[in-house]
């Protein structure tokens, strides 16, 4: 038994508590009501600094003797990630709910479980802890995207609700059904007992089972259809959140069990995720197009680069692993930087459509040059940190000899970059109906730049980065 | 008793469950044929840890944990189900739908 080892968590849990019991005392109306309220918020940014402190500090083991909680450098990388996408969240949730007059305690202390869920499901080695951290995750994402209480918001939740139960009562009966064949629901031991050859006919079963369930959290095709109700009712904070944290949990786990438990059976599951694969890239990214609605077109977006990912998944190898997790870093930093500007902007003019974006370089030239910015990386134009991303993905790919997979993956950021200049024409090539200037406070504009000034020198500077990611994939082979 | 008459029963379970989710309409029958798809999984839990697993329990402690975690989901999913009927008057989910799927 090694408590300390769950030293980050347990900050993070404290800090959700501290946050619920501190809105008890705070001003609930009056002048320095909305101060009160911000209060909440720095609560929480340091409950979230300190836990990246006591990641640092987290040496490798085992916390309960079994591997239900393994601390090892690929979940430290993962808990980084997901503490500094809670900070940026957090920070972006301050101005966006500025003006919602109940419930900051709860929406606080949700987000928080949530992500102390995300920092399990990363250190999950152990197929019950894994599923206890998934499904914390879940419900409190349920909860945050029905959050605003407005109609879109219920609906989006409705859906992702019932979905996601559905999909996770499936993941259970995948995991009941490996559990049965091999008698041990760690994942190591599965990993040792696939590759003795000795398989059960039910094996395939259980393997679809548990790629539907997770095909759902990352928000693959055939399983993407909460995305975009559940990204365009949510709070722009949240919908940021479930890009970017949400998506990378998810491939964490994804790669601990299909990497550690099931690389053995390779050959019974790479040609359904190629499938899954190719799909998930031509459908999310020809879907994108004709949306209207700028927080519905980021969703398919999104989906497209769930594929993207995938990829890294089906080479299988330490590089195609840390290519996936260089490329979540990039990719979530990127997602964060374009939805920050979305809540700062649909907080202000009160509409997510893209036309509603027309004239924006006039009215705020800041905010634009960073939606711009960030949507090139997303895009994977150099010199930023989404080029370096897809370059060692698809570099791999061809190494590992998945040419095919490369190429399809080029050609379909290739039309990513037509949707994604639609939105950079409306801000940039069309006149403006309400000239009226954008402010926003000075800590989003310091936060904004660092995203930029992140992009930029991961792009420009991508070794340190990408050697540290190769550094945190363990030796699973 | 064997284990296969166990596997066929949760089987049976879980396909009802999942003939719910795609028939009914209701949101509030929907969630429970879900729980009746986890019960499924839960029947599979148990029946391999006496019959695989029989000393370590492990299939046991995972159904309590399930147990716990539907009814959390549950409480979360009736939370919001209720929500939804007051904004729109029913929990039929094809009138819940102002955003095309």
């Amino acid at each position: 038994m090694n408590y300390t080892l769950l030293t980050p968590e347990i900050i993070v849990c404290c800090t959700a508590l501290l946050v619920l019991v501190a809105d008890l005392f705070i001003a609930q109306e009056g002048k320095n009501v909305k101060n009160a309220r911000k209060l909440l918020g720095w609560i929480a940014i340091a409950g979230l600094i300190a836990g990246m402190f006591a990641v640092y500090n987290t040496p490798d083991g085992l916390a309960f003797g079994n591997r239900s909680f393994v601390s090892d450098a690929f979940s430290r990388y993962f808990k980084y990630l997901f503490l500094g996408i809670g900070i940026l969240v957090i920070v972006s949730s301050m101005d966006y709910l500025a003006d919602q007059t109940t419930h900051h305690g709860e929406y606080y202390f949700v987000l928080l479980l949530v992500i102390m869920g995300t920092m399990f499901m990363a250190s999950a080695g152990e197929l019950i802890s894994l599923y206890v951290s998934l499904e914390m995750l879940s419900v409190g994402s349920y909860v945050l995207v029905a959050y605003l209480r407005t109609r879109q918001g219920i609906e989006g939740g409705i859906k992702y609700l019932l979905f996601g139960a559905f999909c996770s009562a499936v993941l259970l009966y995948g995991i009941g059904i490996i559990y049965g064949l091999t008698g041990t629901t760690e994942i190591k031991g599965i990993g040792e007992f696939l590759s003795q050859g000795d398989k059960g006919c039910a094996l395939p079963l259980g393997l679809a089972f548990i790629l539907a369930g997770f095909g759902f959290k990352i928000a693959c095709i055939p399983f993407h259809f909460w995305v975009p109700e559940a990204y365009e009712g949510a709070p722009t904070p949240i919908t940021a959140f479930l890009a970017s944290a949400s998506k990378a949990a998810s491939f964490a786990v994804f790669m601990r069990v299909f990497i550690e438990g099931f690389s053995g059976i390779k050959q019974e599951w790479t040609m359904a995720l190629i499938v899954l694969c190719i799909l998930t890239m031509a459908i999310g990214n020809l879907s994108a197009i004709p949306q209207a609605n700028i927080k519905r077109l980021l969703a398919y977006s999104s989906i497209g680069h769930a594929g993207y990912l995938l990829i890294g998944l089906i080479i299988g190898t330490a590089n195609g692993l840390s290519a996936v997790m260089f490329y979540l870093l990039v990719y979530a930093l990127a997602t964060l930087g374009i939805f920050m500007v979305i809540a700062i902007i649909s907080k202000r003019t009160g509409t997510d459509e893209i036309e509603g974006y027309e004239g924006m370089s006039k009215r705020s030239p800041f905010l634009s040059l960073c939606m711009l910015i960030c949507l090139a990386s997303l895009a994977g134009l150099p010199p930023l940190a989404g080029f370096m991303g897809k370059f060692y993905l698809f570099a791999y790919a061809v190494q590992a000899g998945y040419v095919y997979l490369a190429v399809i993956g080029f050609i379909f950021s290739t039309i990513s970059v037509y949707y994604y200049f639609r939105i950079l024409k409306s801000m940039y090539f069309m006149e403006a109906k309400d000239e009226s200037i954008i402010s926003f406070s000075p800590l989003l504009r310091v936060v904004l730049i660092l995203v930029i000034v992140g992009l930029f020198l991961i792009g420009i500077l991508p070794q340190s980065f990408i050697s540290s990611a190769i550094e945190s994939v363990p030796k699973w082979y | 008793m064997c284990l296969t008459n166990y596997l066929i029963l949760s089987a049976i379970f879980f396909c009802l469950g999942i003939y719910g989710v795609l028939v009914r309409r209701n949101a509030v029958m929907i969630l429970l044929s879900i729980e009746l798809m986890l019960n499924a999984a839960n029947i599979n839990f148990v029946a391999f840890s006496k019959y695989v697993d029989p000393n370590m329990l492990t299939g046991h402690i995972f159904t309590i944990f399930v147990i716990a975690i539907e009814a959390a989901e549950v409480a979360v999913g009736l939370a919001i189900i209720l929500s939804a009927y007051r904004h729109m008057k029913s929990i039929n989910v094809e009138d819940i739908n102002l955003m095309k799927w």
